[in-house]
């Protein structure tokens, strides 16, 4: 009878204290909850806030616990592809990945970011369902309620934490002291665990809930959540799925606004870059052959046209052609040998992307370039003019710009 | 099997925190720390109660506009920062490029177009309703009744409620009554009265 017992009957209970003890038959028709009632209605001095109550009867544990699952499932999503971008980004030594599938960082970066747009509408329903708890009287029960409690703050200043500064930094917004990326990242394995602990303390609840149908009521709320995601979804995915760039009237981004219709991420005038004068050199170093090219010398060599997206780990990506010159080429030129590690240096002097590395895979692979022409046209100057990478499966940060040299390791 | 969980779950607490410690040139635990606590003191005690008065004041809306006004607000809350287009660099006009602003509005006015739709069908539906706020015709309720099995537990909490309130404030009767009010279908969650009460 009583599948549901009731965040909502708690709720309402422990906002009000003892007061409403005496009345324990009319919410709680389970023993449990009539036990937690006369419990609380006969040790619990009355809360500071006897006044307010929460009343909505919208808030249910069948609420909360779809509305949790659905969070469990944006988390776990947003932590592996998150940590997918990590490794790419910062590779340990013995770890080369590969260079297909051509869409994979793509796809990971866009699940990363628009589920975690979506993850919002999911957070702040599933905390308004919740808060009640927040006020729930005594405030503690025992060092063990107090500990749990301790987590599941944890959980919540995480939660709010990943995902405000997620949100702020793909709208370019930096209003803190520390390094996003930094903080986004050591942040999520303490969300993480706090989740994996919540899960654990509200598994029992959880199926107990699931297998409960929502009364209509409710059902309407969560179906408007729902809604709220998929809004969310469809006014913004199109910043990666350019089918449905029509529809991204919200994304940050709008995959054919930019110079030759492309995005830019960093321009030469943020890089410190002015446009290379007739001096400009390519140079492989560190090969059997050391290699100067110039820019006639590069338009010169066998040309290659590639389709590749640009994928930025802010969740934007658009497939542009490519034309330019294999760097496997470039590497039989220099003679570099076959497990050669390369590090490519941009004419940018300062700035955390500066350089990039190539490890075999991707130089291996033919859809790899340097590229001089975008869409048929010569490199915009804040597209990398003359020379950038472009290679398949790889962060947008480390498709490096302005290509000067090349060291073969 | 439980042990083992709670065990990997307190090492990525600590490898999160050790982290954030040992790279503190780029993580400024300071700053960390004051945004971790800041976003959800402002939330709980800040954000909630804003919702909480909005839907106060909403509190009568039928229920299509109960649910419209929902999604618009979690629509509005994820749209906020590009609306506020505090971000971007001049010199980058590929980043923030929309007018994020009115195409907000046209998001929302959508919203509230559907829900007069959603509206005015119901109410041909149900025929001319004489009052301006018809009470759950009695074959809905017996419907949801049904649809719910016995909608167990949040029964009668409402309705106690009800009795005796008096000067309390009913923080958030409001969703409730949004989604509610209205009657039809969706609303009168567990009592065959709906929101007019006993």
């Amino acid at each position: 009878m009583v599948r549901e017992p009731s965040l909502r009957t708690r709720v309402a209970v422990l906002a009000r204290g003892g007061r409403r003890g005496a009345s324990a038959g009319r919410f709680g028709r389970g023993e449990g909850t009539g036990r937690r009632l006369r419990g609380l209605a006969g040790s619990a001095p009355p809360p500071p806030f006897d006044r307010v109550r929460f009343t909505s009867r919208l808030r249910s544990e069948g609420v909360a616990a779809r509305l949790g699952i659905a969070l469990g499932c944006a988390f776990t999503l947003a932590f592996v592809t998150g940590l997918f971008s990590h490794f790419l980004q910062h590779p340990p030594s013995w770890l080369d990945w590969p260079s297909r599938p051509v869409w994979l960082y793509r796809l990971t970066q866009g699940l990363h970011v628009i589920g975690g747009l979506a993850a919002i509408p999911l957070l702040l329903a599933k905390l308004w369902t919740v808060y009640p708890r927040l006020w729930q009287w005594p405030p503690f029960r025992s060092v063990a309620h107090a500990v749990e409690r301790g987590l599941v703050l944890l959980l919540v200043a995480g939660a709010l934490f990943q995902l405000v500064t997620g949100l702020l930094n793909i709208a370019y917004i930096y209003p803190w002291p520390f390094s996003f990326p930094v903080a986004h990242y050591w942040t999520a394995f303490i969300v993480y665990g706090a989740l994996i602990v919540h899960v654990l303390n509200e598994w029992a609840k959880v199926r107990r809930s699931v297998v409960t149908p929502v009364e209509p009521g409710r059902r309407g709320f969560l179906l408007a959540v729902a809604a709220a995601c998929g809004v969310t979804v469809l006014a913004t995915a199109g910043e990666t799925v350019t089918p449905l760039q029509g529809l991204a009237v919200l994304a940050p981004r709008a995959p054919s606004i930019g110079p030759q219709g492309l995005p830019v991420n960093r321009t030469a005038l943020a890089a410190g870059v002015s446009p290379a004068d007739a001096g400009y050199r390519l140079t492989l170093t560190g090969g059997a052959t050391p290699v100067e090219l110039g820019y006639a010398d590069l338009a010169r060599l066998p040309q290659h046209t590639v389709e590749l997206p640009i994928a930025c780990v802010e969740g934007w990506s658009v497939t542009a052609r490519w034309t330019g010159v294999r760097l496997a080429d470039l590497m039989a030129m220099a003679g570099a040998p076959g497990d050669a590690v390369l590090t490519v240096e941009s004419l940018e002097t300062h700035g955390g992307y500066r350089t990039s590395e190539v490890r075999p895979p991707h130089w291996h692979d033919p859809l790899t370039l340097l590229a001089l022409r975008v869409n048929g046209r010569t490199l915009h100057l804040d597209h990398g003019y003359p020379l950038r990478l472009i290679a398949p499966n790889r962060p947008g940060v480390q498709q490096t710009k302005w290509v000067h040299r090349i060291v073969i390791a | 099997m439980k042990a083992l969980g709670y065990t990997l779950a307190g090492a990525l607490i600590v490898l999160g925190f050790t982290g954030l410690a040992l790279d503190a040139t780029h993580s400024k635990p300071l700053g960390w720390a004051l945004w971790f606590a800041g976003l959800v003191l402002a939330h709980d005690l800040l954000l909630m109660p804003l919702v909480l008065a909005i839907a106060l004041l909403a509190r009568r809306a039928r229920a299509p506009y109960g649910y419209a006004l929902v999604i618009g607000g979690l629509v509005t809350a994820v749209a906020l920062p590009m609306v506020l287009g505090l971000g971007g660099r001049a010199d980058n006009p590929s980043q923030l490029p929309l007018p994020y602003g009115a195409n907000l509005a046209a998001v929302l006015l959508a919203l509230a177009a559907a829900a007069t739709v959603a509206h005015l069908s119901r109410r041909n539906r149900k025929g001319p309703a004489p009052s301006p706020a018809p009470s759950p015709a009695p074959s809905a309720s017996t419907r949801v009744r049904e649809g719910a099995g016995q909608p167990a537990s949040g029964h009668g909490v409402g309705q106690g409620e009800g009795d005796g309130a008096g000067a309390e404030a009913d923080v958030d009767q409001e969703v409730e009554d949004l989604a509610a009010a209205g009657g039809g279908g969706d609303g009168g969650v567990d009592e065959p009265g709906g929101l007019r009460g006993p």
